[in-house]
């Protein structure tokens, strides 16, 4: 067992020894090794979460066409480091009104939750914090987390635009959660884990993704409510209630609600690639022949892993630059009579064909997963159309109106 | 399980549980660290027992640390930051008008029966997760049994939908 093959047991048995030799008792030097082990993840986490700044405002601004910061640094690189420096040393305001203790508590929370989220994540298949048999339900639960720390600074701040942002954020909880914990199902059922690591080993051979697309889709989806991204930013919404929740937080708080919300955005992307695009494990069992074996030591998977999440990152940037904020009645709308009962059937057919064609070839499998969900897709599509065009008819009706101004476009 | 026994005995206190002190080993194995009784993990008295892999420990340090990583740059910027509070500052915003009267109001949440819809189905999706997991060990005729109680909800959501449970009120 050398270094290269299993850094993190090779390191740990090195201080284990080192500790044993200091005569420390067996369970202390392993919460030591803990802490230690849980601090340098925790550290590589908000050292991406400052080159996260970076990225964001690139990608924005190439969204934009605009440059993006270009001044501090090559590239503007520093440029975070110079925004971190500048909320250190602004001043801390707390309204007179604000319940302090919860409005004090709730930046902390909103950063918590997502580090938590950082304890499950397999950056390669020997670096890990834990491998917990309830994963899955883990990330629902940390998702909470952020939830509620969202809620408790609106409710906390004393400000209308805030009450109004941390209801919303209620609104959005509700109309996410159902569809989340449902197609979270289904790479239950495929991979017979709930275990994200299992989960990963689960899709050497075939990728989640194109066994069920539309899981995918419903995931990206609810994880983007669950963020508060545009389109379902309804809690921050600038244009409307200025900025939500978050209005009355000044400097080093006000970062961590930002630097909270960058982190949680890759670490959803992370989880869209453990759950469905295979995660640390290469493409298709490339890693299998001989001539990628290099694609199996553990610091090129995590190199393939955080690529991977940064496709997913990438994929939520873009959506939040291109589709407009959606209203808050549509968002439920949308949610329960579109979403609910999609994620209800997607599950049922991946439950029943799973079992029915599990018997047959692996080619036969797989297509048959990926051509039902394009079958469900299909009709969904037509559905809404049909929909569509009935709703349109309606509004055609008592129409004069709409025609003329059709005219006159 | 008695009071005599010192802490460093306990490791070996599941032996000699009697029925009468369940509920006390319970709340002793919670204590120190054994969280499932019947589990493989071999957890004992977590602060002085022997070597353990309790990933729920790993969590719990986790959960510590992820509280004090956010909370040290809070206390850097106290000592940096500067503090000049007046009245007009500590005011609430409001785009410049002045604010009337208190935020913490009773407030009517148009969607207050989707959150009703809501309770209901988180509870029954929480029954379907021990019923994927062991989908593959199932015969054919469980899975649809499965299929069954996702059909009863589904009736479920078109009642409420049907009802007009389902609009902005």
């Amino acid at each position: 067992m050398t270094f290269w093959n299993n850094p993190i047991n090779f390191i740990s048995t090195w201080l284990t020894g080192v500790l044993t030799g200091w005569r420390l008792p067996a369970a202390l030097s392993t919460i030591l090794l803990y802490v230690v082990g849980i601090t340098v993840l925790i550290i590589f986490a908000m050292t991406l979460d400052i080159g996260l700044v970076w990225i964001e405002r690139k990608v924005v601004a190439r969204f934009q066409d605009r440059l993006g910061p270009n001044r501090i640094g090559p590239f503007g690189l520093i440029q975070p480091v110079a925004d971190i420096i500048k909320m250190v040393i602004k001043e801390d305001i707390t309204p007179d009104g604000a319940d302090k203790i919860i409005y004090n508590i709730a930046p902390v929370l909103a950063a918590t939750s997502v580090i938590v989220l950082w304890a499950i994540l397999p950056l390669a298949s020997t670096i890990y914090g834990v491998d917990l048999n309830v994963g899955l339900l883990y990330i629902v639960a940390a998702g909470a987390l952020g939830t509620l720390a969202i809620i408790m600074a609106g409710w906390s701040s004393n400000n209308k635009y805030a009450l109004l942002g941390a209801f919303r954020m209620v609104s959005n909880m509700i109309s996410y959660e159902i569809p989340m914990v449902i197609i979270l199902l289904v790479p239950t059922i495929l991979a017979n884990t709930m275990s994200v690591r299992g989960i990963t080993q689960a899709q050497t051979g075939m990728w989640f993704a194109i066994l069920s697309p539309l899981a995918l889709l419903i995931f990206l989806i609810s994880a983007i409510a669950e963020l508060g991204r545009s389109p379902f930013d309804l809690n921050e919404a600038e244009s409307e209630i200025v900025a939500g929740f978050h209005i009355e937080y000044t400097g080093m708080k006000f970062g961590w609600f930002y630097a909270g919300e960058l982190l949680h955005a890759f670490t959803f992307g992370g989880f869209m690639a453990i759950l469905f695009f295979g995660g640390y494990g290469g493409f298709f069992g490339l890693e299998k022949l001989a001539f990628f074996s290099w694609l199996n030591i553990p610091f090129v998977q995590a190199l393939v892993f955080i690529a991977k999440a940064m496709f997913g990152y990438w994929v939520i940037m873009w959506i939040k630059y291109s589709v407009p904020r959606i209203r808050i009645d549509h968002m439920l709308a949308f949610n329960w009579k579109f979403l609910v009962p999609l994620s209800l059937v997607v599950l049922v057919n991946t439950a029943v064909l799973n079992k029915v064609l599990i018997f047959l070839p692996s080619w036969l499998y797989v297509l048959g997963m990926f051509g039902s969900n394009l079958v469900i897709g299909f009709v969904t599509v037509e559905i809404l159309r049909a929909y569509g065009r009935k709703q349109r008819k309606a509004e055609q009706k008592p129409g004069p109106q709409t025609q003329t101004q059709e005219q006159a476009l | 399980m008695s009071v005599e026994h010192g802490p460093g005995r306990l490791r070996n206190y599941n032996d000699n549980n009697s029925k009468s002190s369940g509920l006390i080993t319970g709340a002793f194995n919670i204590l120190y660290g054994k969280i499932c009784a019947s589990c493989s993990c071999k957890t004992t008295l977590w602060f002085l027992g022997a070597p353990m892999q309790n990933e729920w420990l790993y969590i719990g340090l986790f959960l510590v640390i992820g509280i004090i990583v956010p909370v040290v740059p809070l206390v850097f910027a106290r000592l940096v930051a500067p503090r000049k509070p007046n009245p007009i500052k500590q005011s609430t915003y409001e785009c410049g008008i002045e604010t009337v009267g208190d935020s913490w109001v009773q407030f009517k949440a148009q969607y207050y029966i989707f959150a009703l819809v809501f309770l209901v189905f988180d509870v029954e999706s929480v029954f379907l997760f021990p019923w994927a997991l062991t989908l593959k060990q199932l015969p054919l005729f469980v899975v649809l049994e499965g299929v069954l109680f996702i059909g009863i909800l589904v009736t479920g959501l078109v009642y409420a939908w049907r009802k007009g449970m389902l609009e902005w009120v």
